[in-house]
């Protein structure tokens, strides 16, 4: 698998869902006390939109990141090493 | 309900195991200001809290501590990995390990094991927001604590991350007693609440 700084491909898109994910997150805290906050609705809804698609490319690369997303064809690839907790996931 | 999501919120990629380092860190899995006990606190309190957004707060912070928790799982599985036992002598790792083996299990840095007596439940929001301000605090003394103890930047790069995580939580929460205190009565600037008596049907 190709290399860069050290990561393989796969952990440079999770690397990319991790970022995209907390981005939203971190927005979805704020707009829960600031629910109509225009600056914060606007972040949001880009950053959904890339965390998406990050996560659509990852899927389609390297097996499922929740159970729904399991194609089910010749073999159950959600338990599929490595977990998150284990030093080569991340 | 909840879903797994195969990732951890923030990476955990640790290089050289240290079992000393360990038995500090198993402080925030299981310990009086761990991730373990500040997800209950929000997750059992959210129910009668008299505000859907103070609700859906609770919710999202509780969750998040759920991915908290499993990070300090991590970082403690990862400094315990592919011991000797002269390395685990050496750390102070082996009343730990005579019990546990290697295994996570959630106490404090001196063996203790989680208690849910360190959070509260009351049922009144306001005292609940109260301690859960005081809570992010805690937290986030521990982790200024853990990086005066960690020279290991692999270990320190998470627990950086953990540390601000308590820091916007804070914020987020006083905002949340904020929003409680003005739809329950806008003049009740003593802060108290009586949840129990004034119930609408919810």
């Amino acid at each position: 698998m190709a290399e860069n700084n050290g990561m393989t491909h796969r952990q440079q898109m999770l690397r990319k869902i991790q970022m995209e994910d907390f981005a939203c997150f971190e927005a979805a805290l704020y707009l829960d006390t600031h629910k109509t906050a225009p600056d914060a609705l606007e972040y949001y809804r880009k950053h959904a939109k890339l965390a998406k698609e990050a996560r659509e490319a990852y899927i389609a690369h390297h097996g499922p990141l929740n159970i729904s997303d399991s194609k089910a064809e010749s073999s159950w690839e959600w338990t599929d090493g490595p977990w998150p907790w284990e030093y080569s996931a991340n | 309900m909840w879903q797994y999501n195969k990732k951890l919120q923030y990476p955990v990629k640790i290089k050289e195991p240290d079992p000393a380092l360990a038995k500090l860190i198993l402080t925030q899995f299981g310990g009086p200001d761990g991730e373990l006990g500040a997800s209950q606190r929000y997750l059992s309190q959210r129910y009668g809290i008299p505000s859907a957004e103070v609700r859906g707060l609770l919710t999202d912070i509780g969750t998040e501590e759920l991915g908290h928790f499993e990070m300090i799982s991590a970082i403690v599985y990862q400094l315990t990995r592919n011991l000797s036992v002269e390395d685990l002598k050496k750390g102070g790792f082996d009343a730990y390990y005579v019990d546990h083996t290697t295994g996570l299990y959630p106490a404090n840095a001196s063996g203790v094991p989680f208690s849910a007596s360190t959070f509260q439940s009351t049922g009144d929001s306001l005292a609940d927001l109260t301690e859960d301000l005081a809570a992010e605090q805690k937290a986030r003394l521990t982790y200024d604590n853990i990086l005066r103890l960690v020279d290991n930047p692999d270990v320190r790069d998470p627990i950086k991350f953990l540390r601000a995580r308590e820091i916007v939580h804070f914020q987020r929460f006083g905002e949340a007693q904020r929003i409680i205190q003005e739809q329950l009565d806008s003049k009740n600037f003593y802060a108290f609440n009586p949840q129990f008596d004034q119930r609408p049907n919810r």
